[in-house]
């Protein structure tokens, strides 16, 4: 019965997600060990049993494109439909980046007009849930309106971080409010919404001309919502929106609780990704694992407490890990600590060394909207020399190595830069 | 070196591993937490840049065919080259199961002669080794050899099990098939490299004779006549086609023993199932012990080999144990020296396994005759079966396969004690 195409909008830069997004797109972030956070969107797409998917790619694709490939660990390698990436380029009309959402659309307009299917689905490719589309398209077709759009429940504590929407009682659409402080409704805005694909066209024809940024948040969905056109469907699981390295963080530890609210281990529901071949993990006679989960390839000598690995980390004898999230590859040598840490791939940990100390809890002089709340971020291929102490708040540029480490004490707060980059971010 | 192809011989039923081989062949035997048996050679094969690939099959297939699709983990799923299994086909004089190995080989001969190779590696599917067989191929080129065979040292407690080989220069001058007593200290690894011209001329003469044996007909006439090179290999090979060194060799994967697997440059390649990441409950304690994807852990585990999905709940012990993918141990149950197979179900409080190594037999499949032994003092558990809450069995068994919970404590499908 399905017969919609998927745009997943995969081109946003994850600003909030400190050095893990600097260099990847935010839907490329390594989570849960072995997945990325665009798994989580595509395996709800194939279970939906979507299998034209459309990817708009802008800000850093190459490890999304190199992850996602030709699609296969979700079967999308396939003679109908299949995955295709739709990126910025130039044609005879010019050439410009996509300057939101929506425009990014309008730049691929031919893509969507030559399209034989009745609805386009655009979806987010930086949210963590499991969802059957299945069930929104049907409630699409019946409720007969050009647009339908996604609500799930929020606490109306947090209520101020989403976007709310206001409906009638019929689940119409009345209005909007942008991160309310005092809001009307504690129904958010998943960011997934099912258009009637000629009703698409036309307001992608009409609204391109009057905003070079044009985004569906912002103008599309306002848009159709003044002419009555958006009703709504209530999700009711697990979803989440990995915003902030805060949300990143939160988001990890929940799923280590004895009834996690994502579970991973749902036979039904297996997240699919692109495995890589690592032999299963080794724990040694003196390891002590506990409340953790870990990917193939690992070996752990030391303790891991409350932790999330991904494949091939490296714990010795004598070193913790607590609370903190280790992607593919690192290693943590003798006697080190890492606690409420964030590292990204191949972060080597010298002996001793300690990480995530808690010092005056100052907020990161760099970013201190970001890292305020305790964690401390290494970007990748950081290597920390032996013995080096490092507070909390902190971050730790990607490639960052022994020769930056100027004070023996990185305070709280403290942004440890490197220039060996070939393009710095800042 | 693109000239060469492999045949892997792996129609082989594995008969002492009792009821682990009653519904798949040896060479699909799980191994090491993630594997089966076969990976081992077709990693070799791809890492030594061999990428045609023949496997002959013949008991129970299905679980081996599943396993290698269309060889997409070793990349064997190409245009050039690639996996084929070979299975028994009627044709319209000779409708005959595989015989014997010359006769697998034989019967496939216009296989062979397909991809015009310069050589054949025929290989066994049901060892556990890594090696590079570019080297056999440089030393079998220099030598102008017509066959080149590997062979490695053993102690002499283990000569009965090898065809045992005498050695002048690299010239293999004397073989002995599973010998009770001899000098000779060099094995052979099963490990043959063919001229694929004299390989073919070879299996006419003597397999429409009437003789089907590849060492017996073929290998040890070669020797006579001095065609034999040897090569010899003194990395980690282990054939694991009885109980206890299937046993132990998965156990030579352990932390604490060595970890010859983790080779990175040289990795095992095998099909994955899609699992999220091992979760270590706040109850856990895992020590020297190897654990795959999926597994959720609440109790205590040591010294054991954990596959993809298993479970072991809280309150539970499972000590120098193989437990295959989704077997599950609920709690407060104690499985020591077991190997549990595929789902198999261990209810809460179950006493299994003897605490130590004991010399038992554990009687025999009803459709074999095989009495399978061991001294590790092992418990075996067919797939499927599961085990009643509060059921205690502190002695070495072996329990048959797909056995309901009334079964097993109504005591029927325990095998032991039945002689043959």
């Amino acid at each position: 019965m399905s017969d919609a195409d998927v745009f997943i909008l995969v081109g946003g830069q994850g600003s909030r997600l400190s050095v893990l997004a600097e260099h990847r797109a935010k839907p490329a972030v390594p989570f849960a060990g072995k997945y990325r956070i665009i798994d989580f969107t595509l395996t709800n797409c194939v279970y939906s049993r979507l299998f034209k998917i459309y990817m708009l790619t802008q800000y850093r694709p190459r490890s999304l494109v190199e992850h996602v490939g030709v699609g296969k660990p979700w079967d999308l390698d396939r003679k109908w439909g299949g995955i295709a990436f739709l990126h910025p380029h130039q044609n005879f009309e010019g050439s410009s980046w996509y300057g939101g959402t929506a425009d990014a659309l309008v730049q691929n307009l031919d893509v969507l007009q030559r399209s034989q299917a009745e609805e386009a689905l655009i979806l987010s490719g930086d949210h963590v849930y499991k969802m059957n589309y299945e069930w929104l398209l049907r409630a699409h077709r019946e409720q007969g309106r050009e647009v339908t759009l996604c609500v799930v429940e929020v606490p109306w504590e947090e209520t101020r971080h989403y976007g709310i929407v206001v409906t009638d009682d019929d689940g119409t659409v009345i209005g909007f409010e942008e991160k309310p402080i005092q809001a009307k409704s504690n129904l958010a805005s998943m960011g997934v919404y099912v258009f009637s694909r000629p009703a698409l066209v036309r307001i992608l024809q009409e609204l391109q001309q009057e905003h070079r940024n044009l985004d569906f948040g912002q103008h599309v969905i306002p848009a159709m919502q003044a002419r009555g056109a958006v009703t709504t469907y209530r999700y009711g699981g697990y979803w989440l929106d990995i915003g902030s390295v805060h949300s990143y963080h939160t988001a990890s530890m929940d799923l280590l609780g004895s009834e996690p609210r994502l579970n991973l281990f749902d036979g039904q529901w297996h997240v699919l990704t692109t495995e890589h071949n690592r032999p299963p993990t080794c724990v040694e006679s003196s390891a002590r694992v506990r409340d953790s989960m870990l990917t193939d390839g690992c070996q752990i000598a030391g303790e891991v407490l409350g932790s999330i690995l991904g494949p091939g980390v490296v714990v010795e004898e004598g070193a913790r890990v607590e609370q903190s999230v280790l992607m593919d590859d690192c290693v943590v040598r003798r006697g080190a600590l890492v606690t409420r840490c964030i590292l990204d791939k191949r972060v080597k940990v010298g002996p001793k060394a300690q990480l995530g100390v808690a010092g005056d809890g100052r907020a990161n002089l760099e970013q201190p909207e970001v890292l305020r709340y305790g964690i401390t971020v290494v970007g990748k291929d950081a290597k920390i020399p032996a013995h080096q102490v490092v507070g909390t708040n902190c971050l730790v540029d990607m490639l960052a190595g022994a020769d930056d480490f100027t004070q023996r004490h990185l305070p709280d707060g403290s942004a440890l830069r490197t220039q060996r980059l070939h393009h710095p971010v800042r | 070196m693109s000239t060469i192809q492999a045949f892997v011989l792996a129609g082989g039923r594995g008969e002492q591993l009792g009821v682990i081989t009653k519904h798949r062949s040896m060479a699909a035997v799980p191994f090491g937490g993630r594997y089966r048996i076969i990976d081992f050679t077709l990693s070799n094969c791809v890492n030594s840049r061999v990428h045609s690939v023949y496997v002959a099959a013949q008991y129970a297939p299905r679980s081996l065919q599943e396993h290698l699709g269309l060889g997409r983990p070793w990349d064997l799923d190409r245009r050039d080259g690639g996996v084929c299994i070979l299975l028994p086909y009627t044709g319209r004089t000779d409708s005959f199961w595989y015989r014997g190995t010359a006769d697998a080989l034989y019967r496939n001969l216009d296989m062979l002669m397909a991809r015009d190779s310069e050589m054949t590696l025929v290989l066994s599917g049901d060892q556990v080794y890594r090696m590079n067989y570019g080297e056999m191929i440089r030393q079998h080129r220099r030598h102008r050899s017509r066959v080149t065979i590997a062979v490695k040292s053993v102690p002499e407690a283990d000569v009965g099990r090898f065809g045992m080989v005498g050695v002048e220069g690299t010239r293999v001058t004397r073989f002995e098939e599973k010998p009770a007593t001899t000098d000779l200290r060099l094995a052979s690894l099963g490990i043959y490299l063919f001229e694929t011209e004299y390989l073919m001329q070879r299996l006419r003469e003597v397999v429409p004779a009437g003789r089907y044996d590849l060492v017996l007909d073929m290998l040890i006439p070669a020797v006579r006549e001095g065609e034999v090179t040897a090569h010899i290999f003194e990395g980690f090979w282990e054939d694991v086609g009885e109980l206890d060194t299937y046993y132990n060799t998965n156990r030579s994967l352990l932390p604490a023993a060595s970890s010859y697997i983790m080779d990175r440059r040289r990795p095992v390649y095998t099909q994955s199932e899609e699992r999220p990441p091992a979760k270590f409950g706040a109850t856990a304690s895992v020590h020297d012990s190897i654990i795959a994807n999926g597994c959720r852990i609440f109790g205590h585990v040591e010294r054991s080999i954990l596959f993809p999905g298993v479970l072991v709940g809280e309150g539970s012990v499972v000590r120098d144990s193989i437990l295959f993918s989704e077997a599950s141990v609920y709690r407060h149950a104690r499985v020591v020296r077991s190997i549990l197979d595929k789902r198999v179900v261990v209810g809460d409080g179950v006493v299994l396994g003897h605490d130590e190594p004991a010399e038992a037999s554990l009687g025999r499949l009803a459709d074999s005759e095989v009495v399978v032994h061991t001294r590790e003092g092992l418990t075996v558990v067919g797939k499927f079966t599961r085990i009643p809450a509060g059921f205690d069995c502190r002695r070495p068994v072996m329990l048959d396969s797909h056995l309901s919970e009334d079964a097993v404590r109504a005591g029927l499908g325990i095998l032991s004690g039945v002689s043959a």
